[in-house]
């Protein structure tokens, strides 16, 4: 009886270790609600296609950039720039990792390009380089370095195309879960008289800085959490943040399993930045803020 | 009937719940996106990294060589970006600002910003004490100009404001020795509380030390950009 025990429970062990593996090897990525689809990849690529037949010559690039200075300002951006393949064609894992490191680049630089034209400021988040900084206009009004960051490994497990084309448009900020107000506004009564006046005299000291935790969820299902780099004292508002968080995501997790309505894929980003830092860009970003990603 | 339901189970039960705790496993999985989140790290250690997902004709040097072209390209349209004149910036949540040329830095320093209160007066009237974010521009450079004390000033001060034609309005020096004004009657100008710079202290104005101010009024021109965040 004990060996016929110890068979089965070794059996049952085995039997869901491989139905694990096969769940995500197999089943998953074959039916999990990706935020990359294939068919935006193939539109990409059709695209590409289309505009790829009429290639610059680099040399003419090279001169063109030579020349681009203030009177390029109104030039036809088109003119000056050659549609970027979208394909990472064969050839060596090297060369193939240089492509993608310089596409990533481009990517980066042609979304701040484009969404300097807009008014608003907008969020930099440059991971390779481990800086962050808000812009406005093509100018960098703020940088912070990042003292750590991770990555999720849904986000590592995209195809470089994928990739590349989900950090190809800038993302737009949906909503913010944050431990400071965004617009830390004080309401004070007009006083009555003089003698009212002076009473109420306080003489201004620097603001309280709060710990910071941030969660700030872009169209795209991507969730970017901002930490702080120093060490949070006793109980804090972070740890009940953290903790109401927790709970929505268990009550959205037994919903979805209850309801038989699966949820996306949720790649997320963690970044250190310091207090300072941290509370700057919040503040400094509008509501609908873009960001434009490098990794 | 006991022991036939105890057979069945027997019989059965080394087959079901297996089935039932993979069922469990898979629909976790599919279900919930922190597990979904952990199943990519399973899966990766199968499959490795996918670097590539088609293959193309082509060489893939010219590609390299296409995309630093670009590249190089995209660099000088992003400076060209950059203004022609020299610029400040001004950080409301440090109250520090930065004055620069192009890409070099030629002054940093302290100023004071908006306090951030809305003052309600007694008829329900509300005034916001906050500095603007955004880009703006000078529009105008003025020297020992006078302060016009606006309503709020009087309010604030449990005072009834006077007419506004009123020559008390009229203050000399409040406003220090220049005024460079950004619109909306936001100004970047003096203050003769110097001990307060580096606070967020003013009604929306940005304050400045007079040695700044000097250096900032002769660098600024009218139309040169001014960015708040």
């Amino acid at each position: 009886m004990a060996k016929k025990t110890l068979f089965w429970s070794i059996t049952t062990f085995l039997v869901l270790i491989v139905v694990y593996i096969m769940t995500t090897t197999v089943i998953m990525p074959v039916v999990t609600k990706n935020p990359l689809l294939d068919t935006t990849i193939s539109k990409v690529e059709e695209k590409v296609e289309k505009s790829a037949k009429k290639p610059e010559k680099p040399e003419n690039q090279a001169k063109k950039s030579a020349k681009g200075e203030k009177g390029s300002k109104k030039s036809d951006t088109k003119e000056q720039e050659q549609v970027v393949d979208e394909k990472v064609t064969t050839g060596s894992q090297g060369d193939q990792l240089t492509l993608f490191e310089l596409k990533k680049t481009e990517n980066l630089l042609r979304s701040r390009y484009n969404i300097a034209s807009e008014d608003s400021m907008y969020l930099v988040l440059d991971l390779i380089d481990k800086i962050a900084y808000i812009e406005l206009k093509g100018v960098p009004l703020h940088k912070s370095k990042i003292f750590d960051f991770t990555v999720s490994n849904s986000i590592r497990m995209f195809h470089t195309e994928q990739l590349l084309h989900w950090i190809g448009q800038p993302f737009m900020l949906k909503n913010a879960i944050s431990t400071i107000a965004r617009v830390p506004i004080a309401v004070v009564n007009a006083p009555k008289d003089t003698i009212e006046a002076n009473s109420n005299t306080v003489l201004p000291s620097a603001p309280v800085m709060e710990d910071v935790y941030l969660i700030l969820n872009f169209e795209r299902n991507l969730q970017l959490i901002i930490q702080q780099e120093e060490k949070i004292e006793g109980k804090s508002s972070v740890d009940s943040l953290k903790l109401s968080y927790k709970k929505k995501e268990i009550d959205r997790t037994i919903k979805s399993l209850t309801t038989f309505k699966r949820e996306l894929v949720m790649p997320q980003i963690v970044i250190t930045l310091k207090k300072s830092d941290a509370t700057i860009l919040y503040r400094a970003l509008p509501l609908k803020a873009k960001m434009v990603l490098r990794l | 009937m006991e022991t036939e339901e105890k057979s069945w189970f027997k019989k059965y039960a080394p087959w079901v719940i297996p089935f039932l705790l993979c069922l469990l496993i898979v629909a976790s999985i599919l279900y919930t996106p922190q597990l979904q989140n952990s199943a990519f790290l399973v899966k990766s250690w199968f499959t490795g990294i996918n670097l590539t997902r088609s293959s193309n004709a082509g060489g893939i040097g010219k590609q390299i060589q296409v995309s630093k072209s670009n590249l190089s390209t995209l660099q000088v349209k992003l400076s060209d970006l950059l203004p022609d004149k020299p610029y400040i910036i001004v950080n409301t949540t440090d109250n520090r600002f930065e004055l620069r040329n192009s890409k070099d830095t030629i002054r940093t320093g302290v100023c004071s910003t908006g306090k951030d209160v809305l003052l309600i007066g007694s008829k329900g009237k509300k005034w916001l004490f906050k500095t603007p974010k955004g880009m703006f521009s000078v529009l105008l450079k003025r020297k020992d100009a006078p302060w016009i004390k606006p309503d709020w000033a009087y309010i604030e001060e449990g005072v009834k404001p006077p007419s506004s034609r009123s020559e008390d309005r009229i203050q000399y020096g409040s406003l220090g020795k220049y005024q460079i004004s950004i619109g909306d009657n936001y100004m970047l100008h003096g203050t003769l509380y110097k001990r307060f710079l580096g606070l967020p202290v003013t009604h929306g104005c940005v304050r400045l030390g007079d040695e700044d101010l000097e250096v900032i009024f002769n660098t600024l021109e009218k139309g040169s950009k001014v960015f708040i965040f």
